[in-house]
């Protein structure tokens, strides 16, 4: 078969097993995805799908890349600008899922995690960065910016990371976008580091995931396994992407409110949600919240299982307590646009 | 203590006059006036109207292209009826946990590609149930 990879391919897709249903996976967006589909013979299709719809988001969205169009706004400082549809995607999902959490989720903590040393991609971060600024203030806050369509008005100094959205809102696009390859016929999960999105008819049952609380959960005291026939799941964990500063243990989610790694007692957080975007940002805005962010989980509705930093689990919602159990995506609760599929492949 | 407000009819805005052609010039008055907010009123609401609709053809200003409707039941699209031919999988196919990290991939795939084979078999996957 001929190989036409763009510049920017890094790896390529390995397939991991074939019956009904096979599956391939990446290392991408500094992290591991997987697109699952059935019927088997689709699967090069679905692949390809999410491969470019990666890559859209990663040119869009990255930090990490210069040549990415948010790099590119934050080099120029604070202004207003017409982005590009995607972005302004990209940045409206991240904007509601700050209203959705009520600021637990924040967007403009872009600066925080600079400030801590996150200002790479997380696996070439150095393994204990020395602390040569001052101690990181609470975020800007999300009111700050404004999207109305595609013209964005940013302050100046205040950078956006829209990581408690964006791998979520890619595992959407990418999940509609492998839907629409492989034709009238069959279903698709994919998941972007363990943000998952399952679209299309599922498999008889649902689709079996395990959850865990560490990033090689795939079974044992602390995982489960659920079955999801429609939305998606996302986990956000404190026990992953550590790393040192100034001779202490730091983590990515940032709780906004000052500026450091949250400090609550869960340790990990998974929900289930119409979409992984709000999945993911529900799952974040617990880690951030803590207890308080208990009673706001209820009144979504949407299932949830977090635990402890001691490995107790804590189930709401209709999170089904028996393992293999069916978990049902409730309908949309975020205000948010749902993913665009910029072209058809039909 | 508040101080009871006294009625002053010399500052009313239309004060008492005598005659039967006085009264009807100030119905006609008002008449007139009636008129003329409800005018303004259709006006206004014409102006907003427009505004409203221009606004979404302004040069530059795309729609969203081909949004997908959720559904009240969760999922991006209304799941497809059972087709009768829906696989049965016995194993996890995928694992849900905190984002593991990988060295050296800032970036994805693009454009056409090659899956291939003989890669990692992923722990639990076993396709169809026997």
């Amino acid at each position: 078969m001929p190989v036409t990879n763009g510049p920017s391919v890094t790896s390529r897709w390995r397939a991991l097993g074939e019956g009904e249903v096979a599956a391939a996976e990446i290392d991408a967006l500094g992290t591991k995805v997987r697109v699952v589909v059935w019927p088997s013979d689709r699967l090069e299709s679905a692949a390809l799908a999410v491969g470019s719809e990666l890559h859209r988001l990663d040119k869009e969205a990255s930090r990490f890349r210069d040549d990415s169009e948010i790099s590119r706004l934050h080099a120029q400082g604070g202004g207003l600008y017409f982005i590009s549809e995607g972005l302004a995607e990209v940045i409206g999902v991240a904007l509601a899922a700050a209203r959705f959490t009520d600021g637990l989720v924040d967007p403009t903590v872009g600066g925080n995690l600079v400030e801590l040393g996150y200002d790479r991609d997380f696996a070439a971060m150095a393994t204990d960065a020395p602390s040569d600024g001052p101690a990181p203030g609470p975020a800007p806050g999300y009111h700050s910016v404004s999207l109305e369509g595609r013209l964005l008005r940013l302050p100046p100094g205040v950078l956006l990371d829209i990581g408690a959205t964006a791998k979520g809102l890619g595992a959407d696009r990418a999940a509609l976008a492998a839907l629409d390859a492989i034709g009238d016929r069959g279903g698709v999960l994919v998941s972007l580091g363990g943000d998952i999105t399952v679209a299309g008819e599922a498999p008889i049952g649902g689709w079996p995931i395990v959850v865990g609380d560490s990033a090689d959960a795939s079974s044992g005291p602390g995982s489960q396994i659920v079955r999801l026939a429609a939305g998606a799941v996302a986990t956000s964990s404190t026990t992953t992407r550590q790393w040192r500063r100034a001779g202490q243990t730091v983590h990515h989610i940032i709780d906004p409110r000052t500026g450091l790694p949250a400090n609550g007692p869960w340790r990990t957080a998974t929900v289930v949600a119409a979409t992984c975007a709000e999945a993911n940002a529900a799952s974040t805005a617990a880690i951030v919240g803590g207890t308080d962010a208990v009673s706001w989980l209820r009144s979504t509705g949407l299932p949830a299982r977090l635990v402890t930093a001691d490995g107790a689990v804590h189930r709401f919602g209709a999170w089904p307590e028996a393992d293999g159990g069916v978990v049902t995506a409730p309908g949309r609760r975020m205000s948010a646009p749902v993913p665009t599929l910029l072209r058809s492949s039909r | 203590m508040s101080t009871p407000i006294e009625p002053n009819f010399e500052q009313s805005e239309f004060p008492l006059r005598s005659g039967g052609a006085a009264l009807a010039r100030e119905e006609n008055l008002r008449h007139v006036r009636r008129v003329s907010n409800w005018s303004l009123a259709a006006l206004l609401v014409g102006v907003g109207v427009t505004s409203a609709a221009l606004a979404h053809v302004l040069p530059g200003q795309t729609s969203p292209t081909a949004y997908v409707s959720s559904t009240q039941t969760g999922g991006l699209v209304q799941a497809r009826s059972g087709s009768g031919q829906a696989p049965s999988v016995s194993g996890p196919v995928a694992v849900s946990s905190g984002s593991q990290v990988v060295q050296g991939t800032t970036v994805a795939t693009s454009g056409t590609g090659t899956i291939t084979q003989g890669g990692v078999v992923s722990t639990g996957f076993t396709g169809k149930d026997s």
